[in-house]
């Protein structure tokens, strides 16, 4: 009976620290993309020197996306990104039509998290040049 | 002083015994399952369903989708805007402003109906109707969402 009550727990311990880390990963990738959809970024002219930001943000207002935040966040290293937006694991940002056609990508050309790890994905709805796109967040384990 | 237990009353105390043993065992394993069983859900579902909602208002309005009136312009721009596996309903009221109070003019519903059993989540938004560049109406949207 002991060693049977032994291993359940044990199970949920696993279980327990397996979910731990999903939930720490999504809060993640929820603030990364509130940040994006919901703000400017800041100082308000940060696009004019990216590495001079203190935080970043997509939207001139809420829910509606500019190109030239997405282009100045695109100019910015990735070590530089994942610190302004407060991200403690590897992050990647796909910015897409509502029928999945691919506008872009943060970094660059990403082409997708290794199928071996853990990934999170939040998307969220907002408006780009007059139509409605996804902006979906992804965090990763590598 | 050795106390003489009879035969019977010593298996009854061993039964006793045995019993209370095996209830708290398995009150042990029912609150371990129970517990864990409620703790696996996904705590910022409903976090993320409600700012589903929220963007997808936000959307509708930016695209003037809210004030149309359009029951089927309404629909698509919902079923396009809320991504696959997330149901929703909306209810819009729209209130006219004459001698200092708000009649109830007209109340639309779009889109699925709300199921039952399930958790919905919800997001609102005000606005206004124009003619002529002036207020004509005063609208609140109402969304109930949730994952299919």
């Amino acid at each position: 009976m002991l060693a049977f009550f032994l291993m359940v727990w044990d199970s949920y311990t696993e279980r327990y620290i397996a979910m731990e880390s999903s939930i720490d990963m999504e809060t993640t990738a929820i603030g990364i993309a509130d940040l994006l959809v919901s703000t400017g970024g800041s100082p308000g002219n940060w696009t004019a020197e990216p590495l001079a930001a203190q935080s970043i943000g997509l939207a001139w207002r809420q829910n509606e996306l500019d190109w030239y935040r997405l282009s100045a966040l695109s100019s910015l290293p990735y070590a530089s990104a994942k610190m302004l937006l407060g991200a403690d694991r590897e992050f990647a940002i796909k910015i897409e039509t509502l029928d999945g056609g691919r506008l872009a990508t943060y970094p660059p050309g990403w082409a997708g998290a290794a199928a071996s790890g853990k990934a999170v994905e939040v998307t969220r709805v907002a408006m780009m040049n007059g139509s409605a796109v996804n902006v979906k967040v992804q965090v990763y384990e590598n | 002083m050795r106390t003489k237990v009879r035969n019977g009353a010593r298996g009854f105390v061993f039964s006793m015994d045995a019993a209370l043993s095996a209830f708290l065992l398995v009150l042990v394993l029912a609150t371990t399952v129970l517990l864990s069983a409620q703790a696996a859900g996904d705590p910022y579902e409903k976090l993320q369903v409600a700012r589903i909602g929220k963007d997808a208002m936000v959307m509708l309005d930016r695209q003037g989708m809210l004030s149309s009136e359009n029951a089927t312009m309404v629909g698509a721009a919902l079923n396009a805007t809320l991504p696959k596996g997330i149901g929703a309903h909306m209810s819009i009221s729209t209130y006219a402003y004459a001698n200092g109070t708000f009649n109830l003019v007209n109340i639309d519903e779009y889109g699925e109906e709300i199921p039952g059993g399930k958790n919905t989540y919800g997001a609102s938004r005000n606005f206004v109707g124009m003619k002529n560049g002036q207020v004509a109406n005063y609208s609140s949207a109402r969304m109930w969402i949730w994952q299919e």
